[in-house]
C-alpha cells in the first residue's frame, strides 16, 4: 500500500510537470528542455527555506514559485524572441547550468550529497506525515494546476498563445503583445513546475541534483509529446504511462537501474517514431509539423 | 609571464578540443540546417567503441582508434539514413528533426549505460600523461597531440570543402538544395556524406577526450552543448567558422577559469550563449534557421 501510494505521489508530481510544460510546448509551440531545472529550483528553494526557517508548505511553495519565475525571466528575457530551435537550445543550456550550479555550489546546495533531513511540512496546522497525506495534497495540487492551466488555455490569453504557434507575425499585426504573452506563459509554466518541486522536496525529505538532470527534462517533454501536446489530458496520460512503466518492469523482476534505462530507451526511441507515424501523440489533435512548422 | 603562457596554452588546448567539436557539428549543420542533437550520441558511441576495442578486446591503439572513428562515421551515417531521411521525406521542419534527434540521443545513451555501466571508465596510453614544457607553459603529450590533430583536421576540412568534389557538393547542397537538385546533385547522398565526415571528426574529439578525462554514458551532453554553442558563435553558415567559434569558447572559458573556480566552466559556456543570443537575436530569428525545409 505504502509502495502504491509512493507511485501515486510520483505520478502526481510528473503530471503537474507535464501539464505545466504543455502550457508553453503544446499551446505556444515553445519546446523547452529546462522544465526539470525549474522543478529543481522549486525543490531546492523549498528545502532550503524549510531547513533554515520554519515556514509551512504553502509559504515554501510561494517562495519556490517566485524563485522559479525570477529564474525563468533569465531565460525568457534573452531567448523568448528567438526561433523555436534557438529557444530550445537556450533552455538546454540553462538546464545544464542549473544542474552544474546545484552540483557545485556546495555551500548552499550541499553539492552532490544534496540536502538531507528536510523537516516535515504542515498546511494550516495539518502535519503531513504518511504517504497518504502527500498523495492527498498532491491530488489537490494536481487538480488545481490542471484547472489553472485549463483556465489559461481557454481564456483570450490561451488564444493568443495558439495564434503565436500558428503565425506569430500575424498575431503581432493584430496588435497582440506576443512577446509579453510568451514571457508570461513561460513564467507561469516554470512556477507550476516549481510547485511540484515543493511537493517532491517534502515528500522525499531528501533531495540531490540527480533528480533534476537534462534527462528528466527530456522525460517530461516526452510525456507531453508522446501523450499528445496541446491537450492537457494527453500529457497527463503520458506522465502516468512513463512513471508506471519502470515500476511494472520492476514487478517482472528487472532491477531498478535496468528498468530506468529501459524506460529511457523506450521514450527515446518513441520520440522519432511518434513524430513520424503519430505526430498527434496518443490522444492529441494536431500534428507536430502543423504546430512547429517553420513557415 | 608564465601565467600568460600557461593561460594561452590552456586556451589553445581547450579551444582545439572545442573547435574540433564545433567543426564536426558545423559540417553537418551547414548541409542540413537543423541541430543534430544525436551528435552527442555519436560522440559517446565513438568513445565507448575505442574503450571496447582497446581496453576490453586488447586491440592495439593504432588499430583500435581508427576503428572507433570508423564506427562513429558509420553510426552517424546510419542515424541520418534510418532516422532523419524518412522524416525529411515527410517534409519535417528543423524543430521536428531536432526533437527526433533528441530521442535518438537519450535512447542510445540508455543502451550504452546498460552495456557498459553508468560509471566512469578509463582509457590509458603509455606516455600520454608525460609533461611537456614550452615557453614556460606546462601541458601533457596528449594535450599537444590534441592541438596538432585539431589544427590538422581543420586544415584538411577547409581544403576538402573548397577543393574537392565532395566538399563542393556539400557546400552546394547546404546553400541551396533545390538548385543543387536541378544541377543533378543527389542531395540525400551528399547529406549522408556530411554526416559521416562530421561524425568521424566527432569520433576523433571523443577518443581524445576519453584518453584525457575518461568516459561515461552522459559525456555527450556537455560535448553537445559545446558543439552547439561553437556553431552558434561561429556563424551557422560556414562549417569552418564553428571551429573558430569553439576556439573562442575555449579561450574565454580558460580566462574565466583563471578568475573563477574551475567548476564554473560550464556556466561560462552558457553565459556566452545567452549573451550572443541576446545581442544578435535577428540572426537566429527565421533567416538561416528556417531554410531547411
Amino acid at each position: 500500500m505504502e509502495y502504491l501510494l509512493h507511485i501515486v505521489v510520483v505520478i502526481e508530481i510528473f503530471a503537474i510537470l507535464a501539464i505545466s510544460l504543455d502550457l508553453v510546448a503544446g499551446q505556444a509551440g515553445l519546446l523547452s528542455l529546462s522544465h526539470a531545472a525549474f522543478f529543481g529550483i522549486g525543490a531546492y528553494a523549498s528545502a532550503l527555506l524549510a531547513l533554515h526557517g520554519t515556514a509551512g508548505y504553502l509559504t515554501e511553495m510561494v517562495v519556490a514559485m517566485a524563485t522559479a519565475i525570477a529564474a525563468s525571466l533569465l531565460v525568457s528575457s534573452s531567448s523568448i524572441r528567438l526561433h523555436g530551435e534557438y529557444f530550445l537550445i537556450a533552455t538546454f543550456g540553462f538546464q545544464l547550468i542549473v544542474f552544474s550550479v546545484l552540483n557545485n555550489w556546495t555551500a548552499v546546495t550541499g553539492g552532490p550529497s544534496g540536502l538531507p533531513g528536510i523537516p516535515g511540512a504542515s498546511i494550516f496546522g495539518w502535519q503531513l506525515r504518511s504517504a497518504l497525506d502527500f498523495a492527498a495534497v498532491g491530488a489537490l495540487q494536481l487538480a488545481i494546476v490542471y484547472l489553472v492551466v485549463r483556465l489559461m488555455v481557454r481564456s483570450p490569453f490561451g488564444r493568443v498563445l495558439r495564434a503565436i504557434r500558428g503565425d506569430e507575425a500575424f498575431a503581432q499585426s493584430l496588435g497582440k503583445n506576443t512577446v509579453g504573452v510568451k514571457v508570461a506563459a513561460f513564467s507561469a509554466s516554470a512556477a507550476l513546475a516549481a510547485s511540484a518541486g515543493t511537493l517532491y522536496a517534502f515528500f522525499s525529505s531528501y533531495i540531490d541534483p540527480t533528480s533534476f538532470t537534462i534527462l528528466d527534462s527530456v522525460l517530461i517533454l516526452s510525456m507531453v509529446l508522446i501523450g499528445g501536446s496541446g491537450t492537457l489530458h494527453g500529457p497527463l496520460i503520458g506522465a502516468v504511462v512513463l512513471v508506471t512503466l519502470p515500476e511494472l518492469l520492476r514487478q517482472v523482476g528487472i532491477s531498478g537501474e535496468l528498468a530506468g534505462n529501459l524506460r529511457q530507451l523506450i521514450y527515446g526511441a518513441a520520440l522519432p517514431i511518434v513524430i513520424a507515424f503519430r505526430p498527434k501523440g496518443l490522444v492529441g489533435r494536431s500534428g507536430l509539423d502543423g504546430r512547429f512548422g517553420a513557415k | 609571464m608564465d601565467t600568460v603562457a600557461q593561460l594561452v596554452a590552456n586556451g589553445l588546448i581547450a579551444g582545439s578540443g572545442y573547435g574540433l567539436l564545433g567543426l564536426s557539428l558545423g559540417l553537418i549543420y551547414a548541409t542540413t540546417h537543423f541541430f543534430h542533437f544525436a551528435h552527442g550520441a555519436v560522440y559517446t558511441v565513438a568513445a565507448y567503441a575505442a574503450f571496447a576495442f582497446i581496453a576490453l578486446s586488447g586491440l592495439d591503439a593504432w588499430l583500435g582508434i581508427p576503428s572507433a572513428i570508423a564506427v562513429a562515421a558509420l553510426f552517424g551515417a546510419a542515424v541520418d539514413g534510418f532516422g532523419y531521411a524518412p522524416l525529411r521525406r515527410r517534409g519535417a521542419a528543423p524543430l521536428t528533426l531536432l526533437v527526433a534527434s533528441l530521442g535518438i540521443f537519450v535512447a542510445v545513451q540508455a543502451v550504452l549505460s546498460v552495456a557498459f555501466g553508468p560509471g566512469v571508465q578509463r582509457l590509458h596510453a603509455t606516455g600520454a600523461d608525460a609533461p611537456v614544457a614550452l615557453f614556460g607553459a606546462r601541458f601533457t603529450v596528449l594535450q599537444s597531440v590534441t592541438v596538432a590533430l585539431s589544427a590538422g583536421l581543420y586544415a584538411l576540412t577547409f581544403v576538402a570543402l573548397h577543393h574537392s568534389r565532395s566538399g563542393r557538393l556539400m557546400r552546394a547542397v547546404g546553400s541551396d538544395p533545390r538548385l543543387a537538385l536541378i544541377y543533378g546533385i543527389e542531395g540525400e547522398r551528399v547529406v549522408m556524406l556530411s554526416f559521416a565526415a562530421g561524425s568521424a571528426l566527432a569520433g576523433v574529439a571523443a577518443v581524445l577526450a576519453a584518453y584525457d578525462t575518461g568516459l561515461r554514458p552522459s559525456m555527450g551532453f556537455n560535448a553537445l552543448l559545446v558543439a552547439v554553442v561553437a556553431v552558434v558563435v561561429g556563424g551557422v553558415r560556414h562549417p569552418t567558422g564553428a571551429y573558430w567559434g569553439g576556439m573562442t569558447l575555449g579561450f574565454v572559458q580558460q580566462i574565466g577559469a583563471w578568475v573563477l573556480p574551475s567548476q564554473w566552466q560550464d556556466v561560462i559556456v552558457y553565459a556566452i550563449l545567452i549573451v550572443l543570443l541576446f545581442l544578435r537575436p535577428a540572426s537566429f530569428r527565421g533567416g538561416s534557421a528556417s531554410r531547411a525545409e
